[in-house]
């Protein structure tokens, strides 16, 4: 059983003469505990892609199927309910909330989910030790570096134990030795917690870290 | 739950400038809210305090000008106990007025009319008031009285508390003494009374026994001491000008912070995209949003609620004037109640003011919220420009058409007028900038064409004048107002001007003033005859005992010497006994038409008179409420009123109309009078509405603050929000004094633009305030008086161009680069 299934996905920008055909009829799947890397030119819809299956776009036709579950016929709050529980986003400039420090940025999914803090105690331990930032917890994003605030939107996306990580060019805003650092993250918790991930990225040596390629070009994959 | 709470409190920590406006914005509306609400209670209270502590348990007041028994009286009830009084007016040994009030002090002790200090008195001795003994009467004095032409000897006991009845006229010379006293002087029987006063012992049927009285004796003069409906019909008129300050602070405060909150929001976009990407659904989101604005609404509402119940008391104290009592100080209550509807009041409206805009920005995808695509252009939405044409033109439309129109529907209408203005203002912009385009085109000006398409076409441009346009129309109305409320004398004062001293209060009638025109110095004497009393009731054709919406004063001259009343189309000497003129706008207001028969039932008169309705007057010179009406001199005098209201005094020229008060007043050998020079009676009149005339100003002042914060506040995060336009502009084509100059010139025009409008806008609603006035019974006729406004206009001008440092300033200390590094 694949945890993600792409079926004829097409999706378009704009109406009559200003449209533009992004996706033109996708099709692929990727297993539990796959690590798949993304890959292709600038605009050639890798994040329109990745969007689509997170659920933050609606498709022009075709379907996300996740854990064989149609997205598209899920309602608002089971939507928010699949990408709070079951997805993990980490987008390229790390998207953390300015005045909640390191830990309360990583335990907004749990409060999200009406979940007791308390109870996520031990987890958050664990994780802030694999991202390696246990002595920064109490710290505001800024005080952390680019390569620190992306292993914390990690972290928040990793804190519901979810199924699948999409991460949109993760490092696309690191110096090289952290985006090694991260992508070093992302093989551990591949291996370790077994969770799925797909993401975008532009380097060869970056898509090394996983064990598939997926390469999009004019809307297509080839 | 801990995690959202310290991030809402952090937002509000981080932008403390527009937490705090937001906060002021609910809490002048709250205390406002609060002081409407409350404000009619409270009057009522004070003055009913006020009253009871001067009647004590005395509840019904019985008077004649003949002795009378308490026997001669038919009452339709017997459980009561009563007090009577006996009184007489004579002279001292210095020929000065001085009056006696005769009673059973010990009775009047436990009536509590008089103070605990007071003891019974034997036959010739005598209490003073505390008048008296400022003046060097002392205990064990003996005074001679003069009374009929025989002297008497008097003993004085000791002063008497300003208390009770000794506190009606505190500056009067009066004494207390026995009911034998008096009686022996006056020579009448034991058991007569002039004045009795009941105690109908916890009944509450107190109406119906004075309703007994009127309709079963002649002659008497029936009231209640402390009448309710009376009191609260007073109040309520108050009540009812703050509630149309606090719609227009309300109206003014929504677009404040309306236009605070969109920027907020724009701002915090990919907040919220962050909090939606971790799984927070639209619901959680919208709550969250709202709680942190319910926050605001909380503190302001605590604070609101208790700022407003001090000010309450403050605004209260400057509406009484009873004449010469002191006011009782109704001790400032604060309840939970009041703190609770002060709450829920400041969130309700803060909440509704800012819902749409929450949801509406929620229902974004969340792609277009993480990465914010909003940019700074405006939108214009057809559906609501063509609503805000259509409430805008039917508001006036209905304004026109429905004829007697209630308080309520001119405050709605006023809203549907405001909201409409506010919709249709973008599109007005558009169609300027584009005129302002082809102008700047044709003179080959790139600066003034770019400026001109922002003016129409940028967000914090168009919600900043929109600001301006409703903050300024609402506040020239407001001004208006309170321009002419102070005016409201100005005719008077010009009817008056050849008149040096009024004396008010006189008790004859007016032969029996003709010595005062013997006296060194007095040119003429005049009389001001008229007849006020509020239990009058109509009968028009088939309607029956009907009220007017105030009771009318009735108004008669000799002759035409002063203006006080200006005929419109039937001459005041030519009124026969039954004809009448009424006020046009009173005659407007009740519906009452030239030809018209009309019969006047007068209550404590027990008469009624039919007239012909002959043609209207203007009295907008004698009262604001214009509740006059006009008869023929014979029968006012004959049949109303035979004693006049006023007596004006002419001097010779060359004597001090100050002077000339004191002359005339010794002259008079009357209790009770007033004499005034002129400009002391009107400047008395004018500080009774110039307590309504500072809360007006205080609510204007603080209301410019608020707008004007809000504009800046606009600027700071316009320029914020246009950052990366503005460096982009900056890296290609413009260097930064072109840009300054773009930045000044759109402040300069959309600032004029939205003050022109502004001017138009003011004009209509200044219509609107004027009819709610009318419609309360204040014909304040206010005028639209353009000088005024603008110079109003130029003030606020000045200092919107002010607000440009803003922008320049961050111009200077901003880094290109650092703003188009990410693009
Ligand atoms: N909201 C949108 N409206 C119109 N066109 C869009 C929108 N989002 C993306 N596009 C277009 O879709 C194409 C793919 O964009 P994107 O998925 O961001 O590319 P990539 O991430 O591969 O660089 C681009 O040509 C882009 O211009
Ligand atoms: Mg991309």
């Amino acid at each position: 059983m694949s945890i993600i299934k792409i079926d004829k996905l097409v999706k378009n920008f704009g109406k009559g003469e200003n449209e533009v055909k992004v996706l033109k009829g996708l099709n692929f799947e990727i297993e539990k505990g796959e690590f798949v890397s993304l890959m292709g030119a600038s605009g050639s819809g890798k994040s329109t892609l990745l969007y689509l299956i997170g659920g933050l776009d609606k498709p022009t036709s075709g379907t996300v199927y996740i854990n064989d579950k149609d997205i598209n016929t899920l309602k608002e709050k089971e939507m928010a309910k699949l990408r709070r529980k079951d997805i993990g986003f980490v987008f390229q400039f790390y998207n953390l909330v300015q005045n909640l420090t390191v830990e309360e940025n990583i335990m907004l999914p749990v409060v999200m989910d009406g979940k007791k803090e308390k109870d996520y105690k031990d987890r958050l331990d664990k994780i802030l030790s694999i991202i390696g930032l246990s002595d920064k917890r109490k710290n505001l994003p800024n005080e952390l570096s680019g390569g620190q605030q992306q292993r914390v939107s990690i972290a928040r996306a990793m804190i519901l134990s979810p199924n699948i990580i999409l991460a949109d060019e993760p490092i696309g805003n690191l110096d090289s030795k952290s985006g090694k650092e991260v992508m070093d993250l992302f093989k551990k918790i591949n291996k370790e917690e077994g969770i799925t991930i797909l993401q975008v990225t532009h380097s060869e040596e970056s898509a090394k870290y996983g064990n598939r390629i997926i390469r999009l070009k004019d809307g297509e994959i080839i | 739950m801990k995690i959202i709470l310290k991030h809402i409190l952090r937002n509000l920590k981080e932008h403390k400038m527009r937490a705090f406006l937001i906060f002021f914005s609910l809490l002048v509306s709250t205390s406002v809210f609060v002081i409407s609400l409350t404000i009619s209670d409270d009057l009522t209270i004070k003055v009913e305090d006020t009253l009871r502590s001067v009647y004590g348990n005395a509840e019904v007041q019985v008077a004649t000008v003949d002795p009378f028994k308490l026997d001669d009286l038919k009452m339709n009830k017997d459980k009561y106990s009563y007090l009577g009084m006996s009184s007489l007016d004579g002279v001292d040994a210095k020929e000065k007025p001085i009056s006696i009030l005769g009673m059973d002090i010990e009775k009047a002790v436990d009536f509590k009319l008089l103070g605990n200090d007071a003891k019974k008195l034997a036959l010739n001795e005598i209490y003073i008031n505390k008048n008296l003994e400022d003046k060097g009467y002392k205990k064990g004095q003996v005074i001679k009285l003069k009374y009929e032409d025989k002297e008497y000897n008097l003993t004085i006991k000791g002063v008497i508390e300003n208390k009770g009845i000794a506190s009606i006229r505190p500056d009067d010379d009066t004494f207390f003494a026995s009911i034998e006293t008096v009686n022996s002087i006056k020579n009448i029987e034991d058991g007569n009374y002039d004045t009795i006063y009941f105690d109908l012992k916890n009944n509450n049927k107190i109406g119906e026994f004075v309703d007994y009285i009127k309709d079963h004796n002649d002659n008497y003069m029936v009231a209640k001491t402390v009448d309710m409906e009376s009191i609260k019909e007073a109040t309520s008129m108050i009540s009812t000008i703050m509630y149309l300050i606090l719609l227009m602070a309300t109206i003014m405060i929504y677009f404040v912070i309306s236009s605070l909150n969109k920027i907020i929001l724009a701002e915090r976009i990919p907040v919220i995209g962050t909090f939606r990407s971790v799984g927070a659904s639209r619901t959680k989101m919208n709550l969250i949003l709202v709680l942190e604005n319910a926050l605001y609404g909380i503190f302001a509402g605590l604070f609101g609620a208790i700022i407003g119940t001090y000010l309450d008391s403050y605004c209260s104290s400057v509406f009484i004037t009873a004449d010469g009592i002191d006011v009782a100080k109704s001790s400032v209550s604060l309840s939970v109640g009041t703190i609770l509807i002060g709450i829920l009041f400041a969130t309700l409206l803060q909440i509704i003011i800012v819902v749409k805009e929450i949801i509406r920005t929620n229902k974004k995808p969340i792609k277009d919220l993480i990465f914010n695509t909003q940019n700074s252009r405006y939108k214009m939405r057809k559906k609501r420009t063509v609503i805000g044409f259509i409430l805008l033109i039917s508001s006036i439309i209905l304004f026109v058409l429905i004829k007697n129109i209630d308080m309520l529907t001119i405050g709605v209408l006023l809203i549907c007028f405001i909201v409409g203005v506010a919709n249709t203002l973008p599109l007005i912009f558009q169609l300027i900038s584009k005129c302002l385009a082809y102008i700047f085109k044709k003179i080959g000006w790139s600066t003034g064409i770019i400026t001109s398409k922002n003016i129409g076409y940028n967000k914090m441009i168009i919600s900043s004048s929109r600001l301006v346009v409703i903050a300024i129309s609402l506040l020239s109305s407001i001004i208006l107002m309170s321009k002419a409320t102070a005016d409201c004398f100005t005719g008077f004062r010009e009817v008056t001007k050849n008149v040096d001293l009024m004396i008010s209060n006189p008790h004859k009638s007016s032969e029996e003033y003709d010595y005062l025109n013997d006296i060194d110095g007095v040119k003429e004497v005049q009389f001001l005859n008229s007849y006020f009393a509020d239990d009058i009731t109509y009968t028009k054709g088939k309607n029956k005992n009907k009220k007017f919406n105030l009771p009318p004063g009735f108004y008669a001259e000799k002759e035409r010497k002063n203006v006080y009343i200006e005929e419109i189309d039937y001459k005041i000497s030519d009124l026969k006994d039954d004809e009448i003129l009424f006020d046009e706008k009173y005659a407007f207001k009740n519906n009452i038409k030239k030809g018209d028969k009309i019969t006047m039932h007068f209550g404590t008169l027990k008469k009624s008179y039919t007239y012909t309705v002959k043609g209207f007057v203007n009295a907008s010179n004698f009262n604001v409420s214009r509740n006059m009406v006009v008869v023929s001199y014979n029968h006012l005098i004959n049949d109303l009123n035979g004693i006049p209201m006023q007596l004006h005094i002419v001097l010779d020229k060359g004597y001090d109309p100050d002077e000339m008060k004191d002359v005339v007043h010794d002259a008079m050998k009357e209790v009770g009078i007033y004499v005034q020079t002129t400009e002391e009676y009107i400047s008395e009149q004018e500080g009774q509405v110039a307590g309504i005339i500072a809360i007006v100003y205080l609510v204007i002042g603080i209301s410019v603050t608020l707008a004007f914060i809000g504009i800046l506040n606009n600027q700071v995060i316009g320029f914020i929000n246009r950052r990366k336009e503005i460096a982009i502009l900056n890296s290609t084509c413009m260097n930064k004094t072109q840009i300054k100059k773009m930045l000044a010139l759109e402040t300069i025009l959309s600032n004029f633009i939205s003050l022109f409008i502004a001017t138009i806008v003011s004009f209509i609603t200044t219509i609107f305030v004027n009819n709610f006035m009318m419609n309360i019974g204040l014909y304040l006729n206010i005028k639209y008086d353009f000088m005024t406004v603008f110079k109003f206009e130029l003030i606020v001008y000045i200092l919107l161009l002010l607000t440009l440092f803003v922008p320049f300033r961050k111009l200077k200390k901003m880094n290109i680069v650092d703003e188009i590094k990410y693009e």
